[in-house]
């Protein structure tokens, strides 16, 4: 899948509440459509922050492992 | 104890522990934190129903006389001011007792600094620096009366802390039905928090974590001499002090004992679990911050942890299940610490946000 995020947070070495946290912040300064990207390399986050921004109504359009331990998610503002 | 029997039965129990912690992503910090800041109620279920099984449980197994009861002596003092630092502490570090020590076999480098901290922060609050508060604070102890020798360790003049079966003077399976069927309303009768990607359902994290609670509390008993099941504070206070102390020629050098082997038993069990499933990683924050927040973690969830005299393992996972006075307590001055430093550290719950 080739979507262009609008904007990328790289939350990979933090655990959690961060990623969780700072998701949920840049989400709230997000216009409606854009996409945001979330790298992360905690397991819990990638279980976690789906489940928490879908919750919010927000879309989750990609949870993708990039590396041993490390994904990116994907996520479209509602 | 000169026997390795008990140590390397704690390293057994802790290793399991471990397992059930990094693959059900067991933390009881967020399971607190969560149910403010993001209504999430999943894990919080997941430790709700390991406590009301082990109140059955623990029961039974002291029925058959296999173990004996030991809810601690509360301390009001330490209770309410320990728990409360307790449960800001584990927010600042990143994770309760269990949550600290679990991360570093994942190769979580704060942890690692969250964890020793921690355990030094203990020990000098049971027995260094901070003892005469410690001994001073013993002033408002209240041990339970009326306690019946046929559940409870009250042999050899020992004492423990007042539980609704002492208070109300009756048999402790009626407090325990109770309670374990109120838990279960909760549990049942409200709406649990989906989370599809999660590895392990909220029950099965609390059926498997009643198993390895009973199992250590049961192998603790039989084989150590130790009347308790699942603990981590007093575990890093007895690694340090072995660790450190045993070449001082003193008469009795501390050794690692059983509550050392669960502690040591977490971090391997944990390692091999994030071996295994390729979740092994060093992880460094972006910003060396995290470590000096999670270094006043440690001191104050240490501080907390010894001066209310267990931490959230200890007081909830095992103590809740006595139901007693002073284990709900903590446990409820944990959750209110944690509600708190939440709110300083991350806001406001976000209103958008779905039960």
């Amino acid at each position: 899948m080739d979507i262009k995020p609008t904007k990328t947070i790289d939350e990979c070495g933090e655990v959690c509440p961060i990623p969780d946290v700072d998701t949920k912040r840049a989400l709230s300064k997000m216009n409606s459509g854009e996409i945001l990207e979330v790298l992360i390399d905690y397991p819990l986050s990638k279980e976690r922050i789906p489940a928490t921004v879908e919750r919010m109504g927000h879309q989750v359009l990609l949870v993708e492992e990039t590396g041993p331990s490390a994904w990116r998610i994907l996520i479209k503002v509602k | 104890m000169n026997s390795l029997l008990g140590p390397l039965l704690g390293i057994l129990c802790g290793s399991i522990f471990a397992v059930i912690l990094q693959r059900g992503r067991v933390c009881f910090n967020s399971a607190f934190r969560d149910l403010y800041l993001t209504k999430d109620n999943f894990m919080f279920k997941g430790g709700l129903l390991a406590v009301a099984l082990s109140a059955i449980g623990f029961t039974a197994l002291a029925q058959f006389g296999l173990i004996k009861l030991a809810p601690s002596v509360p301390n009001w003092g330490g209770i309410i001011l320990g728990g409360l630092i307790f449960g800001m502490g584990m927010v600042l570090a990143g994770g309760c007792a269990s949550g600290m020590t679990y991360r570093i076999g994942e190769g979580n480098t704060v942890s690692i600094a969250a964890g020793l901290v921690f355990g030094l922060s203990a020990w000098a609050t049971s027995s260094g620096l901070l003892k005469p508060l410690t001994k001073w604070a013993a002033k408002l102890d209240f041990a339970a009366v009326n306690a019946d020798p046929t559940y409870y360790n009250v042999g050899s003049g020992g004492k423990i802390g007042p539980t609704a079966a002492t208070l109300l003077n009756i048999n402790p399976w009626i407090p325990a039905g109770v309670f374990a069927i109120l838990i279960f309303i909760y549990l049942f009768g409200t709406k649990t928090t989906r989370r599809e990607g999660a590895n392990m359902k909220w029950w099965v994290i609390g059926i498997a974590l009643t198993f390895v609670n009973m199992l250590t509390y049961y192998l603790s008993a039989r084989y150590a001499n130790r009347q308790y099941g699942l603990s981590i504070t007093s575990g890093w206070t007895n690694l340090l002090q072995a660790f450190t102390l045993s070449q001082n020629g003193a008469d009795k050098p501390p050794v690692v004992n059983f509550a050392g082997g669960i502690v040591l038993g977490v971090i391997i069990g944990a390692f091999l679990a994030a071996i295994v499933t390729k979740e092994f990683k060093w992880r460094v924050p972006k910003q060396g911050k995290y470590y000096a927040i999670a270094v006043v973690g440690g001191l104050m969830a240490g501080f907390g942890a010894a001066f209310a005299r267990g931490c959230n393992i200890g007081h909830f996972l095992t103590g809740a299940s006595f139901v007693s006075v002073g284990d709900t307590l903590a446990t409820i001055m944990f959750i209110l610490g944690n509600w708190f430093m939440t709110r300083i550290l991350f806001g406001k719950p976000d209103p958008n946000i779905e039960a």
